[in-house]
């Protein structure tokens, strides 16, 4: 007699998909000291062992060929903090497979330490690259080095290279209870800075940031109608991450291609840590203790073969407990089909379980979005 | 009418043209 198939398999599969994004931890260490930084050991100095790289690349050579290439996102800490050989060094086992158009590098760096050769290293590899920076000084004064002092002209340093060698990148920009009333300001600067496109994170907390006050949702729908409006007047000016998010489910569900909307599945983001770790759902649970959930290791990946992880998610008790709380999400809030489902870092870092709903990541940054267009459209409809 | 719904059959300005240029 066959046993039958697990329900929790079936229900992940039903919102997962295979990933198309790994997320990588060359290093814990970060030559930043962020104010609002979520990673617990950005003072430690853990460097990736060359092991773990390799066994990563056999990893992903052995996902099926989905004809997209999977990003390999080099995160951190500073991923750039552990010097162009050691980097090259991690980038080396995965060149086959680059070559072959099976994989794309990406990292999120701080900026501060590109320079000319580092350069040639991002465009020998063809590292798309994305920037760390909130905005003008007065509202980028959160990020400062170890010592307190404030990293701006070193972040702008830094892009310059960037853009003296032609390559391009994106900017992250953290929106914390300054930036949030002067969105003008920030789109002014930001989309200066010769990036191709702007993302705003509305501070959360999550991680080691749990003392700060973030920004309220009453806030955000200002500031999002303030950026709506802004990039209306700015046509030319390079897109803002968030309206673009919003522009694409409206335009596909208003053209008749719901399938195709509702057809898209979650990606479970496997994060590696620099020893080999993995966890699923949000790279934020790297280094996270919890030991109600295993501190949210899946395995690691010189233990077990990352698809094998991967084929047992279900059995995880966080990732059933995420399930829980996306079904109640599509049953409860009347932003899940946008929204679709908030994110598990949030709600373990807000609420203290993954079975709960409704975070303040979701009130500020996809509600506030969505009330913000609404809100705009009802003074249009009225006039 | 779910605010969902409610943009996703607006016709004003402010979302036809953030259609547009998507």
């Amino acid at each position: 007699m066959r046993s039958r198939p697990s329900p929790w398999r079936a229900r992940y599969q039903q919102r997962f998909a295979a990933p198309q994004t790994v997320v990588v931890q060359p290093t814990t260490w970060c030559n930043l000291d962020c104010r609002y930084c979520y990673l617990p050991f950005r003072k430690l100095k853990n460097q990736m062992p060359l092991e773990v790289a390799e066994a990563l690349a056999q990893a992903v050579a052995q996902f099926d060929d989905s004809g997209h290439p999977i990003g390999i996102v080099w995160h951190g800490g500073e991923p750039l903090a552990v010097g162009q050989q050691k980097f090259a060094s991690l980038l080396a086992p995965f060149e086959a497979l680059r070559r072959a158009g099976r994989v794309h590098h990406y990292v999120q760096t701080n900026a501060t330490m590109i320079t000319g050769t580092c350069c040639d290293l991002l465009a020998a590899y063809d590292i798309r690259v994305g920037v760390s920076v909130d905005g003008p000084a007065a509202l980028n004064a959160e990020r400062v080095d170890l010592r307190g002092k404030p990293a701006f002209d070193r972040i702008l340093r830094g892009i310059s290279q960037l853009r003296e060698h032609g390559i391009p990148f994106s900017v992250i920009s953290v929106v914390g209870t300054l930036g949030i009333a002067m969105p003008e300001q920030l789109l002014e600067f930001l989309t200066s800075l010769g990036g191709h496109s702007v993302g705003f994170n509305i501070e959360e907390i999550e991680g080691a940031n749990t003392d700060r006050q973030p920004p309220t949702a009453v806030q955000a729908e200002e500031f999002w109608r303030r950026t709506l409006t802004w990039t209306r007047e700015h046509p030319g000016a390079p897109a803002v991450r968030e309206v673009e998010r919003l522009a694409e489910y409206l335009q596909l569900i208003r053209s008749g291609q719901r399938a195709e909307w509702d057809g898209r599945r979650l990606d479970p983001i496997p994060t590696i840590s620099w020893k080999g770790d993995v966890v699923l759902l949000s790279p934020e649970f790297a280094d996270t203790t919890a030991p109600e959930y295993s501190d949210f290791v899946a395995g690691n990946i010189l233990d077990r073969p990352l698809s094998e992880i991967l084929r047992d998610a279900h059995r995880l008790r966080y990732v059933r407990d995420f399930l829980t709380g996306l079904d109640r999400c599509q049953t409860e809030c009347e932003f899940f089909d946008f929204c679709r489902g908030a994110q598990a870092a949030n709600r373990y870092f807000e609420n203290g379980d993954l079975t709960t709903t409704e975070t303040n990541y979701c009130r500020v940054s996809r509600q506030a979005l969505v009330t913000a267009l609404s809100t705009l459209a009802t003074k249009e409809a009225v006039a | 009418m779910k605010i969902l719904d409610r943009l996703a059959t607006s016709d004003t300005p402010v979302v036809m043209e953030l259609i547009a240029t998507h």
